[in-house]
């Protein structure tokens, strides 16, 4: 598991975007869909592999950091930290960034476990 | 070399690499067939079907049929059998109606009984990502069953949805017939894409295409044009193309080799179409691609 993503949680995504954009010099590299019909915008610059993602403010979810992490096998990730005793919020799942499963931690930290898929072959 | 694992819940796992292989069977369970190097042969229910690489066949549960591998180099492959318990669990858990869950993805699919068709589809998408990381576990060792159940359950999940999406395409297509008649039609254009898929290095006639499918030669050529948005010829040629990239990235074989493996008329033909679609000489691909598999 490695983190790939920062999230930067935005009421105003386009407002966001624009000040990554227009003041800090990153450049618009495409879109993830994290949670089902919610697309969050990908950002980075040329220092860095780690992205910027800006998601959707969920505050009515009382949910504090939104941490990514991306992996090679969500399937193998989610059974090895379920083993630990972990209970995820749902089972793993299809987007059409590739395949995810969440769980929160006691505080309200939100983990995504996100194996990107591409079907651009397909 | 053949790997096969049985779990306690009669799923069965077969990793194999063979150069020979003639077997006539009837399996109890629910079978896919994978293959990824070389070509097998299958008969069933009279149907001659050939696997070339990234396809795979669906078989179900008391079909008698043929397995047959000849071939100067190993074919390698995978099959999956499914317990019955295992299906039907599949079927409850996939057919009940659970809200919590957060993706369109699969539980909102329509809820009619399951019914598998026994074509050969291309290896894409979700399954083929779940089937390679399944073949990472079994080359592991792993003997954890309620990780490789997890992976059989999503293989399952992944295969019906590829039907269902397959069928749904072809019925909104269709929409303006009678249910009775899109799927007959149906049935015959799945016919028609598992010849082109067995002899796409053959030269193929309309003429054998629409007898293999059981419709006369503008019905074939109107409907799979209304279903698929393409004619016959074209999912030929992308077959073809599909199984080119194959060998340019697998093999060392020259671009002459490559064009009367995958039944092209010529090089030129090749490359022009190639062109066409990738923006780049088969060459080119291939360098791109040296080193990465």
């Amino acid at each position: 598991m490695r983190i790939k993503y920062v999230t930067i949680p935005s009421g105003n995504i386009a407002e966001e975007e624009t000040f990554f954009v227009n003041f800090l010099g990153f450049k618009h590299t495409g879109e993830l869909e994290l949670w089902p019909n919610v697309r969050c915008k990908l950002l980075s610059n040329n220092d860095s592999d780690i992205h910027i993602a800006i998601i959707p403010d969920r505050c009515s979810l009382n949910q504090k950091a939104v941490i990514i992490l991306n992996t090679e096998n969500c399937l193998k990730q989610y059974h090895e930290i379920t083993k630990n005793g972990v209970v995820f919020n749902h089972k793993p799942y299809y987007v059409s960034a590739g395949m995810i499963a969440e769980f929160t931690d006691k505080e309200g930290n939100q983990f995504i476990l996100l194996e990107e898929r591409s079907y651009t072959e397909d | 070399m053949e790997n096969v694992l049985k779990l306690s819940n009669e799923n069965c796992i077969c990793s194999s690499k063979l150069t020979y292989k003639n077997i006539t069977e009837v399996n109890n369970n629910f079978t896919l067939h994978v293959n990824f190097n070389g070509n097998e042969n299958f008969v069933l229910n009279k149907k001659k079907l050939r696997l070339s690489p990234h396809t795979f066949l669906a078989i179900n549960p008391g079909t008698l049929y043929s397995d047959i591998i000849d071939s100067g180099s190993p074919v390698q492959k995978l099959s999956i059998s499914f317990g019955k318990g295992f299906m039907d669990d599949f079927k409850t858990s996939f057919l009940k109606k659970d809200s919590s869950f957060p993706d369109n993805y699969g539980n909102s699919l329509p809820s009619h009984n399951l019914t598998f068709n026994e074509t050969i589809f291309p290896l894409l998408g979700d399954l083929k990502y779940n089937i390679e990381h399944l073949i990472v576990l079994i080359r592991s060792n792993c003997k954890d069953e309620l990780l490789l159940n997890e992976f059989l359950y999503h293989i399952l999940l992944n295969y019906y949805t590829l039907l269902q999406k397959d069928m749904l395409f072809v019925e909104e297509s269709l929409k303006d017939l009678q249910f009775v008649t899109r799927n007959e039609i149906y049935r015959r254009l799945s016919l028609a894409k598992e010849y082109l898929y067995s002899n796409f290095d053959q030269k193929i006639s309309i003429h054998e295409l629409s007898k293999y499918s059981c419709m006369s030669a503008t019905h074939l050529i109107r409907s799979f044009r209304q279903a698929y948005h393409t004619t016959p010829h074209q999912f030929l040629i992308n077959i073809r193309l599909k199984h080119a990239e194959f060998l340019l990235k697998n093999t060392s074989y020259p671009i002459n080799k490559i064009v009367n493996t995958v039944g092209l008329d010529s090089p030129s033909t090749f490359i022009k179409l190639f062109k066409i679609r990738h923006k780049i000489t088969p060459l080119k691909y291939r360098n791109s691609h040296y080193g990465i598999n």
